[in-house]
């Protein structure tokens, strides 16, 4: 059996929180940020760590990075504890932040990458040769030269994971790289970690709050709220949670007005909302439950009302809905997760 | 350890040289300070300002100055490396790296004490070669005192940086040294002009050894002359260093606990 790229159990992380001078005499509440997490990333996989806000992503990847202790559990890296082998851990891994600080900007950027580079004691053919084939890689020979702080969000952003990759890691954590991106380079982006990043057989965790990014990116993804897994999987698996209501959209001519109150009357439709979209043409959504009759008695009762069906979509649930609905159940029970 | 050291040189190096301006005024202050010292040196040399304790005081001071300069970087070189990482958020990447701590304090303070090293290099240059100073230091003794000088004002720093890190701001050890250093320093006088009941104080302050082994040693004092000073910087930097690593080492730890390594 290979052992995986990462893994974790049981792993929790509190902070106290703050309290100002009170904190002198008396210590603040201990918030909990990691509330037993356990996940398994195989090796190869590009993995999604999925949260709202506040959720504990940035936490579990500075743990999994040695920069913060955890209060128990445990986490290892190509089987290397990232307590007890942190220096270990520190050579296998390279990390991205959304955060723009952490460069040198009076430096250029080839300046930055040497820098780095003798950090990881490469030695300096081989760190040459790396810059060189990085900078290509990330459409970044055009501004080796020039000083970070005149690079654009975007090229920073690439510039980081050049600095993540200049060491060869088999495993890079990407935390929220795309925060601070405008739609075309978040695009971009996307394109260079599927196809110039993710190769080679390595390891890529990243730290999202968006679906689109998960979906775009991601393998495999793990929902966390409040520090803990919500679900663990694909996103075809995340879509299959359709557990909930489907929603018919339907564009009618002609007929009454009293159909909202009809159909709510049918078993099976749990809500209908009406819009005007033009004269005497009404556009109407329907939310019903899943496996329900309901539609065939829906359509019968609004031709018998007298309306003109024009159109009639199921609207597919956006995975940032389904998002929004696990979070909010989260809140409510942990589910058990299918791996 | 050594190209380690030569990047962290050559980062600091380009880091300073692109202030272009404070650059071009580092440079103007230390051949300012220089003409200064110069020029007051020749005028009391001379006689004709009628004090009789101009020619050894000039010498005194300018001793002082000079090594109280690099004694007091080689106490803030790391801290100051540390809240710089801080302030710009360099420093997470650093530790992201496999270099252990230990290495990363004294590769990221090599260029600040380098650079007060070469200004000492001008002042004495200039004592020696322009007013005359020093013609028959021993330099043997000089080395042999500034050793464990600079060894325990790093020590002071790394305990320094351990504050730092746990606090970020209102460092004890820095501000202690800033008052100490003032008062019974012995930079600008002697420790003789004291009033009694600080006396004292002034003999628990390492600055104190420091300076007077590397007076008698610009003198022309034999090893033998410093002894006491060799021993009692010695015996502080011993004291120190288990002080101070185990309170980096424990620094570390807690700003890793809270997370708050980032922090400022």
């Amino acid at each position: 059996m290979t052992t995986p790229a990462i893994e974790i159990r049981d792993l929790s992380k509190s902070f106290r929180a703050h309290a100002g001078w009170g904190q002198l005499f008396r210590p603040g509440r201990q918030q909990p940020a990691l509330a037993g997490i356990t996940m398994t990333v195989p090796a190869g996989q590009i993995f999604g760590l999925l949260g709202p806000n506040g959720a504990g992503k940035t936490t579990l990847i500075k743990v999994l990075a040695g920069l913060i202790l955890p209060d128990g559990g445990q986490a290892s890296i190509n089987g290397k504890d990232v307590v007890s082998e942190s220096l270990a851990v520190r050579q296998s891994i390279g990390v991205v932040y959304g955060d723009e600080r952490s460069f040198y900007w009076r430096l250029s950027l080839l300046e930055n990458l040497r820098f780095y580079a003798s950090l990881y004691r490469l030695p300096a053919s081989l760190a040459q040769a790396r810059i060189a084939d990085l900078l290509a890689r990330l459409d970044l020979q055009s501004v080796a030269r020039v000083r970070m702080h005149a690079l654009s969000s975007g090229m920073k952003q690439r510039a980081a994971i050049a600095r993540g990759l200049i060491h060869d890691p088999p495993v890079l954590f990407l935390d929220e790289p795309t925060r601070a991106l405008d739609p075309v380079a978040t695009h971009e982006l996307h394109r260079l970690v599927r196809e110039r990043v993710a190769d080679q057989g390595r390891t890529v965790l990243i730290a999202t709050n968006t679906m689109r990014e998960a979906e775009e990116l991601c393998d495999r993804v793990t929902l966390i709220n409040h520090g803990a897994n919500i679900f663990t999987g694909s996103i075809g698996q995340l879509r299959e949670r359709t557990h909930d209501a489907i929603v018919y959209r339907l564009v009618i001519g002609g007929g009454q007005h009293g159909w909202p109150r009809g159909l709510r009357a049918i078993a099976g439709i749990q809500d209908v909302s009406v819009s005007s979209v033009g004269e005497s043409v009404r556009q109407l959504e329907v939310t019903m439950a899943p496996k329900a009759s309901a539609l065939a008695i829906m359509m019968r009762y609004l031709v018998e009302q007298g309306a003109e069906i024009q159109t009639c979509t199921r609207q597919a649930r956006t995975l940032d809905e389904i998002f929004r609905e696990l979070v909010q159940e989260s809140g409510r029970e942990v589910l058990q997760v299918a791996r | 350890m050594t190209r380690l050291v030569l990047a962290f040189i050559r980062r600091d190096w380009l880091l300073f040289s692109s202030y272009r301006f404070a650059f071009v005024w580092h440079l103007a202050a230390v051949v300012g300070l220089i003409l200064l010292i110069s020029l007051i040196g020749s005028a009391l040399s001379s006689g004709s300002s009628g004090w009789a304790g101009a020619r050894s005081f000039i010498p005194f001071v300018l001793a002082g100055l000079a090594f109280t300069d690099t004694f007091t970087v080689g106490l803030t070189a790391i801290p100051h490396s540390i809240r710089d990482g801080q302030l710009s958020g360099t420093i997470e990447p650093m530790l992201l790296t496999p270099i252990p701590a230990w290495q990363w304090l004294i590769a990221s303070s090599v260029f600040r004490f380098l650079q007060s090293l070469l200004r000492v290099a001008v002042y004495i240059s200039v004592a020696v070669i322009v007013l005359g100073y020093w013609q028959h230091a021993n330099v043997l003794t000089a080395l042999l005192v500034f050793i464990p000088a600079c060894l325990t004002f790093a020590l002071l720093g790394v305990l320094s940086a351990a504050f730092v890190l746990m606090l970020k701001q209102g460092d004890p050890i820095l501000a202690g040294y800033s008052i100490a250093s003032g008062f019974f320093g012995t930079t600008l006088f002697p420790s003789q002009v004291l009033p009694a009941w600080i006396r004292p104080l002034a003999a628990l302050f390492p600055l104190t050894y420091a300076l007077s082994g590397m007076r008698l040693a610009l003198d022309g004092s034999p090893p033998s002359a410093v002894l006491v000073q060799l021993g009692l910087l010695w015996a502080m930097a011993a004291a120190l260093c288990p002080v101070a690593l185990a309170g980096f080492a424990l620094a570390l730890r807690h700003a890793k606990k809270e997370g708050s390594l980032v922090q400022y």
